[in-house]
């Protein structure tokens, strides 16, 4: 009985040192190996920095121990900060995320006509074990829905709905508190999402790699293969200009891009799913003012993007740049069928013009 | 392979690694990451060898360094308040260790002719920023999700932010604005790298905007309005002090910084009008580009996510830093 007691109490101490050892915020073992006084010292720069002001010491007696320097303060400014302290530790760190939430949004198409049964995701930072909860829910008749009864800090609105697409220049997200720009919800003004109607998804080539070129160089790009200097290419860029960035020097570039046999057009639309019929011409210049899809802010390139008019069909281009650079980032879509859609199918891409034929002589035979 | 060799500094304590290229090396670079808060030693070189393998997947033919510093970590339990103020603190005086760092890297025969990248995460931000006031000669820099105020580089007025500024007009809670007061603000603004100085930003990141752990906030902007001044430090408009037991004049900008400054702007990885040294017209929104959001894990994205998902953020990484 008394060996029992003996183990339980053992079992009971252990628990207790491992709570108290969990507990202790742990360092990391290069901290424990490295004082921070050794540390303080690999830090020490010669750079001027501000020494205490003279007159400040002047103030209040002073007096230099271990190389830092102390001083009485009155006993007013030590109590100002011990209220300090006490009136911080009384606040609820929380407070923020326990702001209540409810948000009212409505789903429409580019006509503004309603839009049921919208897939609505809200994820909500809050003080859940994630820091951040999701619900769901769906958008009615009128394309009205809602979140109401939850709290939280931040809030951001997904919606997805089969054969439409939410606009990425559209806000999506809303701060409740501690933020510059409170969002306000109003039930009789619910913020509006207007989805992009998709059309019919088909098979293209697509392809992304990088292009090296000189400046006052011409390289010509065959889309169908990806080959450059390819007796078949269809696009030509020539790089006017080229200097990279210099400790705060803004670095300047500049390129002209042309159709070989075609035509070529700037591409300034947040979903390029349809080349334009007409509007072509031999060449277009780029450089760091040219005209850009909405979506290119943020991106952090120099570049462009455009519609391409070949006798091998039609494609979506984007040139990607960086000043200095010895190459370009070039991505594009190829519709080599005549068609000017040009709406991906995720799963009907392919990477040259013989696994696209393979794929459309399949369908052909399938047909049959 | 781990390169234990280090400079002969008295950066002793710390632990740096970096992998050699495969036999079909054929790029001179080096890309050097610097990790970011509350990295425990096992991680460290697990984030390095993920982002090894993303960057070799994006077509990265060159070496990465991993350096490491000495942050505090706490796993599961949420920080204490001076937590992430004393990680700070540790993370200004590793500025010289990076810097002697990246002078041994430029002395090594073998990387001759190299070019030297840096790119850093979070809070190794605040270590890289002070590298390069000490003097590191870097070719290109790549800010990511940066715990580090914007006004170190930037001290633009239309920078500022209401609730900071209101936070410091109030009883007691006034700090040193100014790099000359040992503040944040233009403390970086005349450093520089070589080449490219990039900001790959997220306006809602977890860790610096929004993010709770455990349930209690733990973010950048909720620490630089609640817990600077830190506990027991002051400001007097002129002086900053320690008022504990004894009152001790803060003479070190580190100290200052870490424990007293509070940023009137936003963090630099929330912040994309950053200027100063920073290229921002190079400059890249995560969010809008690869779709990093406002939860935790969107904060390491890069580290945690799969190739097939973070391979267009290596390859804008790359076109930052390849010439």
């Amino acid at each position: 009985m008394k060996k029992n007691r003996i183990t339980i109490l053992i079992i009971v101490l252990l628990l207790l040192a491992i709570v108290v050892w969990l507990l202790i915020p742990k360092r990391s073992s290069l901290s424990r190996h490295s004082p921070t006084v050794a540390i303080a010292k690999q830090g020490t720069t010669n750079l001027p920095r501000e020494s205490p002001s003279k007159s400040t010491l002047a103030k209040y007696p002073s007096y230099v121990s271990n190389g830092n320097t102390y001083v009485v303060l009155p006993s007013n400014i030590v109590e100002a900060v011990r209220r300090r302290d006490a009136e911080r530790a009384k606040e609820d760190p929380n407070r923020w995320w326990k702001t209540p939430v409810s948000f009212y949004g409505r789903v429409v198409d580019e006509n503004g006509q309603p839009i049921p049964q919208a897939n609505v995701k809200f994820g909500l930072n809050d003080t859940s074990i994630r820091g951040t909860s999701e619900y769901y829910t769906q958008s009615d008749a009128s394309g009205l829905f809602s979140l109401t009864g939850v709290k939280g800090k931040f809030l951001g609105v997904h919606i997805t709905k089969e054969e439409y697409y939410q606009s990425r220049l559209e806000n999506n997200t809303f701060d409740y508190a501690g933020g510059n720009n409170i969002f306000n919800p109003d039930r009789n003004n619910p913020v509006v999402f207007r989805l992009h109607k998709g059309g019919e998804k088909v098979a293209l080539i697509k392809k992304e790699f990088e292009v090296h070129i000189k400046v006052g160089e011409a390289v010509t790009i065959d889309l169908l293969t990806g080959k450059t200097n390819s007796p078949n290419s269809q696009l030509q860029v020539e790089l006017l200009e080229n200097e990279p960035f210099r400790r705060k020097i803004k670095g300047t570039w500049s390129m002209r891009v042309s159709a070989i046999d075609g035509g070529i057009q700037f591409q300034t639309e947040e979903f390029p799913f349809l080349a334009p019929e007409s509007g072509y011409r031999p060449s277009i210049d780029l450089g760091p003012d040219s005209e850009k899809p909405p979506t290119w802010k943020g991106s952090g390139y120099y570049g462009g993007a455009f519609y391409l008019q070949t006798h091998n069909g039609y494609a979506n281009v984007k040139i990607q740049a960086i000043p200095g650079n010895s190459y370009f980032r070039l991505s594009y879509y190829l519709n080599p069928s005549g068609s000017r859609n040009l709406e991906p199918d995720p799963n009907l891409l392919f990477r040259d013009l013989d696994s696209y034929n393979r794929y459309i002589a399949k369908q052909k035979q399938a047909t049959k | 392979m781990v390169d234990t060799s280090l400079p002969n500094t008295n950066a002793s304590a710390l632990y740096i690694s970096s992998t050699a290229p495969n036999a079909t090396n054929t790029s001179s670079e080096i890309l050097v990451l610097v990790h970011g808060w509350n990295m425990e030693d096992w991680e460290k070189p697990r984030y390095a060898e993920t982002m090894y393998k993303r960057l070799y997947w994006a077509g990265y033919n060159g070496r990465l360094a991993a350096f490491s510093w000495p942050t505090l970590t706490t796993s599961w339990i949420p920080p204490s308040a001076g937590h992430y103020n004393k990680s700070e603190w540790i993370a200004w005086k590793s500025g010289k260790a990076l810097k002697d760092y990246f002078d041994y890297l430029r002395t090594l025969p073998r990387l001759a002719g190299y070019t030297i990248n840096v790119a850093a995460h979070s809070m190794g931000n605040v270590v890289t920023g002070e590298a390069l006031l000490e003097g590191a000669n870097v070719d290109n820099y790549v800010m990511m999700q940066a715990a580090i105020s914007a006004s170190c580089y930037d001290g633009s007025t239309s920078l500022y932010q209401t609730i900071f500024v209101d936070r410091d007009a109030q009883p007691r809670q006034q700090t040193p604005l100014d790099a000359s007061q040992m503040g944040y603000r233009l403390y970086l603004s005349g450093v520089g790298v070589n080449y490219n100085f990039v900001n790959f930003y997220n306006t809602n990141d977890f860790a610096l905007v929004n993010g709770t752990w455990y349930g209690i906030p733990a973010n950048w902007r909720q620490n630089n309005l609640n817990w600077k001044p830190d506990w027991y430090y002051l400001f007097d408009g002129t002086n900053s002090w320690y008022t504990k037991a004894t009152n001790r004049l803060i003479t070190d900008s580190f100290e200052s910084m870490a424990f007293v400054s509070r940023s009137r702007s936003e963090a630099v990885g929330a912040e994309p009008r950053t200027a100063g040294p920073v290229d921002t017209i190079l400059s890249v929104d995560l969010a809008d580009q690869f779709g990093f959001g406002y939860t935790r894990p969107d904060h390491s994205g890069q580290f945690t996510r799969n190739i097939q998902v973070v391979l267009p953020f290596y390859n804008t990484l790359l076109d930052k830093i390849e010439p």
